[in-house]
């Protein structure tokens, strides 16, 4: 391309966000039309909690006495969470009120004992097996989000922006040959300097020697133009975001699926779960870091309006942690998590079957075992709001049955995957 | 047959014999010429420097003498006895940065929190006041010279002074490493006043000695005891942070064959790990009574009863020499110094040498550095620059230097990449996926064009001479093979080209203008060929 069609090209693209823009709006205030809509496509958004969150203080047992028994510092009694009761086995934990009023509005599934078959207690091993949605198949380079994207035919780089990352580095999730965007944050994304055109830019990186760079660049300088002019359009609005790291990337997100920009997958990452030491229970590191997750979950679901309707937000962690409190009132490394699942016609409810804490149904002896594969939970998301049928691709080696699905939705999904041919 | 017959059929043969035997030398010779003309590309001190520095300094690189293979060898033999390196102006750069000068136990002394120095200070705290009010008495007072965050910046400005200046750049490039295997998080409990021991004790003093010594030295440290909760892991109240990261980080790596079992059991031979004295003077301390004495059993090995500390170290030992931490620092130092996906043959002759030498880190260096492979890759720079390599090579390429409180590091945040801030104990990725995507090229991007204009604080840059605006295409390759650039692409000198094209550089009478360097070195920074090294 050169820089005239460059040029020709953004110039275009400014005129389809404004038009797309205009129509969406529209669409407001005519809620009755948004879903028969075409312009806002579903979106899946996933927050990875990356360093093993304390399941068993995030989703609480409230009919397993032992937990009492093997965390003696870190317990949470009936009288802490009443006011975050989900049903008569579980409760949240008490900062997690946002997320219970959520609830609430049937906006919230949890699915409890999700996790992986693989058996590690590495944190980089284990994020590395979800996010490349293969457990134990260290050969698998891309991201099982990218190989979505296939599915859903978003192999070339269009004017969309169908895939992007929040987070720091690269996102493990996303990579692949498919077109996807990284960034830390949306104002970050600019070219301050002023000396040179950005047209420059792309032109070295057009024919760049390093294929890892080529793949970056393409997508890079069209998103560069396209971002600079939605954020001008957004300026006038003042956010009521808290004031967090997490806040600020889910505000991105919510940025980029209200200008309907194509928007169909969107990761973040938001860290410091590995609580060895004074994990805290009521206060203390843990509960500050819920609710600080709490309360940009709640504004973000607010922030998304009607568009909820078409977002899936999936809160996961590599896997949980050890269910006897160690030495120094933390918890180690454990097996089993659980997954949080929000958008709409969800069911109101705690998923999934629950394992139990007794000494003989711990992982190991001592971890939350895993009853449901992380992959069930996704693909039956996928399947609900995409059309995708097969998973061969997305989760090598493992084939995915709606029989083994946990049952997310009021209604089940109108279309059942066709069993793969690894069926046994 | 006539003689004339006869001589032209003898020429004829002859010419023909000629030029078949000419044509046939032709070949090989070529054949030849263009297998010597890749593999006998000359070593170049940009190569050396690119691979065991951050990056060549023009200036620097043409006082040295050709870089022939005895002299790269003697580069190296010097190289690995910095202290035989003059390094003067480093040397009195972080001669300044206090805090890094002084005994744990007189930063103790000396930074407090703000807590501390209003009780000190006989601050009276009056209603209403809140954190910021009570911080500008004590600044009123006494300066910002005693807040804890003086010591985050003397022992960052050390590192981005080192990095970009240091003439013992191999020491630095391999403290950047071994600091980043041995990864602590500055901003957790009390680190920051054992930080800068670290550093200089733990890491920087064994980095030409032997790997167990490191190790050894990583474990005991106030530092590690803290940041991986070991000094807390008790007798029946073990934690286990430590005791996987040694071996999953450190030693064996993910795959080294441990169980969950010895994870646990290694946990309860490295009990009564502890640091005395926290506050005032933090040191390693074994302390028996919190020691698991019973019997264990770690790796298929038996740890008797009626243990102390020595069981520890011998654990430890264990792990340093293990075979299959031989692979691991071995792979780990190839795709530092190499690429991602470093030939087999050269891993494990890295291996090797590590093994038979029992961890002797600088036979093991020479065993990656001075091998046909390693030095055959410098055909193709395969290894994409890490914000800190890019941002210190982008500064020497200009000849820069660096300032305290510089600039540099809020880039360096922007890039993902500061010093001392990484929270994960895995380090920052030393590999290429991590840094190269669309939010971290346009920092980059715009890094290149706020260093070429001077505009970040703290750091001083000279634009190299543009001899003329005729043969730009030329220029431009020339002014990019003194930055460090070994080929430039078609592409990248189109766009510089480019960019220039809308600017008169050549008058109508032939005069030429004032050559806009900024612009042209600031595209070459940001281009695809100066981001692997």
């Amino acid at each position: 391309m050169n820089r005239r069609e460059f040029i020709h090209q953004s110039a275009i693209s400014a005129f389809t966000l404004s038009f797309f823009s205009s129509r969406f709006t529209w669409a407001l205030d005519r809620p009755e039309e948004t879903n028969q809509s075409n312009q806002d496509p579903h979106s899946l958004v996933v927050i990875f909690m990356r360093g093993a969150v304390d399941t068993l203080s995030f989703l609480i047992p409230r009919q397993e006495p032992t937990l009492h028994l093997l965390r003696p510092n870190l317990k949470l009694t009936e009288k802490d969470y009443a006011k975050t009761i989900l049903n008569s086995a579980f409760a949240l934990h008490p900062k997690l009120n946002g997320l219970h009023r959520l609830y609430e509005k049937n906006l919230v599934s949890f699915i409890a004992a999700t996790g992986s078959p693989d058996p590690t207690r590495s944190h980089f091993d284990a994020q590395d097996y979800f996010e490349s949605g293969a457990p134990g198949m260290k050969s698998i380079d891309t991201g099982f989000l990218n190989r979505l994207m296939t599915e859903l035919h978003l192999q070339k780089g269009n004017e969309e922006i169908s895939a992007i990352s929040f987070q720091n580095a690269s996102s493990r999730f996303l990579r692949g040959p498919n077109p996807t965007i990284s960034l830390r944050s949306l104002s970050e994304f600019q070219l301050q300097s002023g000396i040179v055109n950005t047209a420059s830019f792309e032109g070295m990186y057009e024919h760049a020697v390093q294929e890892v760079i080529r793949g970056t660049s393409k997508d890079t300088f069209k998103s560069l133009e396209k971002i600079k002019d939605m954020l001008k359009k957004q300026k006038q609005k003042k956010s009521e975001y808290p004031n967090s790291a997490i806040a600020n990337r889910l505000k991105d997100i919510a940025t980029l699926k209200k200008s309907n920009v194509g928007l169909r997958l969107a990761v973040t990452e938001i860290d410091g779960w590995d609580s060895h030491v004074n994990q805290g229970v009521l206060d203390g590191q843990f509960a500050k870091k819920i609710q600080e997750l709490d309360e940009a979950i709640e504004k973000f679901v607010d922030d998304l309006g009607k568009q909820i309707e078409t977002t899936t937000i999936l809160l996961v962690s590599e896997f949980g942690r050890t269910v006897k409190e160690n030495g120094n009132r933390g918890t180690d490394h454990g097996h089993g998590s659980h997954i949080t699942v929000i958008g709409t016609g969800l069911k109101k409810d705690v998923l999934g079957k629950w394992p139990g804490l007794s000494k003989a149904n711990l992982y190991e002896g001592r971890d939350l075992a895993v009853t449901t594969d992380f992959r069930n939970v996704f693909a039956e998301v996928i399947s609900k709001n995409f059309d995708v049928k097969n998973f061969s691709n997305i989760f090598p080696g493992y084939p995915i049955l709606s029989d083994n699905w946990v049952g997310l939705y009021q209604s089940t999904p109108t279309m059942p995957p066709t069993p793969t041919s690894e069926k046994v | 047959m006539t003689l004339s017959m006869f001589l032209s059929t003898v020429l004829n043969m002859r010419h023909r014999f000629y030029f078949g035997l000419s044509f046939l030398f032709l070949t090989v010779s070529f054949q030849a010429q263009s297998y010597q003309a890749k593999e006998n590309t000359p070593l170049s001190w940009q190569f050396i420097y690119s691979r065991l520095g951050f990056g060549p300094r023009p200036l620097e690189i043409k006082k040295l003498p050709p870089p022939t293979n005895q002299n790269y060898k003697n580069w190296l033999k010097q190289q690995m006895n910095p202290v035989l390196i003059q390094d003067s102006v480093v040397d009195s750069k972080v001669a300044a940065l206090s805090s890094l000068h002084m005994t744990t136990e007189q930063r103790n002394k000396t930074y407090k929190f703000q807590p501390d120095l209003v009780e000190e200070l006989g601050i009276k705290v009056e209603e209403g006041q809140n954190k910021k009010d009570l911080r500008e008495i004590i600044k009123d007072k006494i300066g910002d010279s005693r807040f804890p965050s003086k010591m985050e910046d003397d022992i960052i400005d050390q590192r981005l002074i080192r990095a970009v200046e240091s003439r013992r750049q191999l020491q630095e490039v391999l403290t950047y490493f071994w600091m980043n295997h041995f990864n602590i998080y500055i901003d957790k409990d009390r680190i920051r006043w054992s930080l800068a021991d670290f550093e200089a004790n733990a890491i920087r003093k064994n980095i030409f000695g032997n790997f167990k010594d490191m190790l050894l030295a990583t474990a005991e440290h106030p530092a590690m005891l803290i940041y991986l909760d070991n000094r807390l892991s008790k007798k029946n109240k073990i934690n286990e942070n430590y005791a996987r990261e040694i071996m999953e980080l450190h030693t064996l790596g993910v795959d080294g064959g441990y169980s969950q079992n010895d994870v646990m059991e290694l946990s309860r031979i490295l009990t009564g790990w502890e640091i005395q004295d926290l506050k005032n003077n933090p040191e390693f301390k074994f302390n028996l009574k919190n020691h698991d004495t019973g019997l264990k059993k770690f790796l298929g090995v038996e740890f008797p009863e009626g243990s102390d500390q020595s069981e520890g170290l011998k654990a430890i030992e264990m792990l340093a020499l293990h075979d299959k931490t031989a692979e691991r620092i071995a792979l780990k130092l190839c795709q530092f110094f190499v690429e991602d996906e470093p030939n087999p043959k050269l891993v494990s002759a890295v291996k090797r040498t590590f093994l038979t030498s029992h961890g002797d880190l600088k036979q093991t260096y020479l065993a990656l550095f001075q091998n046909p492979l390693f030095l055959k890759s410098r055909l193709e720079n395969k290894k994409i620059k890490s914000p800190l390599h890019f941002v210190a090579s982008s500064i020497r390429a200009l000849s820069g230097e660096v300032e305290p409180h510089s600039d540099l590091r809020k880039y360096l945040s922007k890039m993902s990449e500061q010093p001392y801030f990484c929270g994960p104990p895995t380090g920052y990725s030393m590999q290429n996926t991590a840094w190269v995507n669309a939010g971290s090229l346009v920092e980059r991007l715009n890094f290149s064009l706020a260093l070429t204009s001077n505009k970040i604080n703290g750091v001083f840059v000279t634009l190299p001479n543009f001899p003329s605006a005729k043969d730009l295409g030329v220029n431009i390759q020339n002014v990019a093979a003194n930055l460090g650039i070994q080929k430039l692409s078609k592409s990248t000198i189109q766009a510089i080209s480019k960019e220039l094209s809308g600017e008169l550089l050549i008058m109508a009478d032939g005069e030429t203008r004032a050559i806009p360097m900024r612009k042209i070195v600031g595209l070459l920074l940001g281009s695809p060929e100066f981001q692997s090294r």
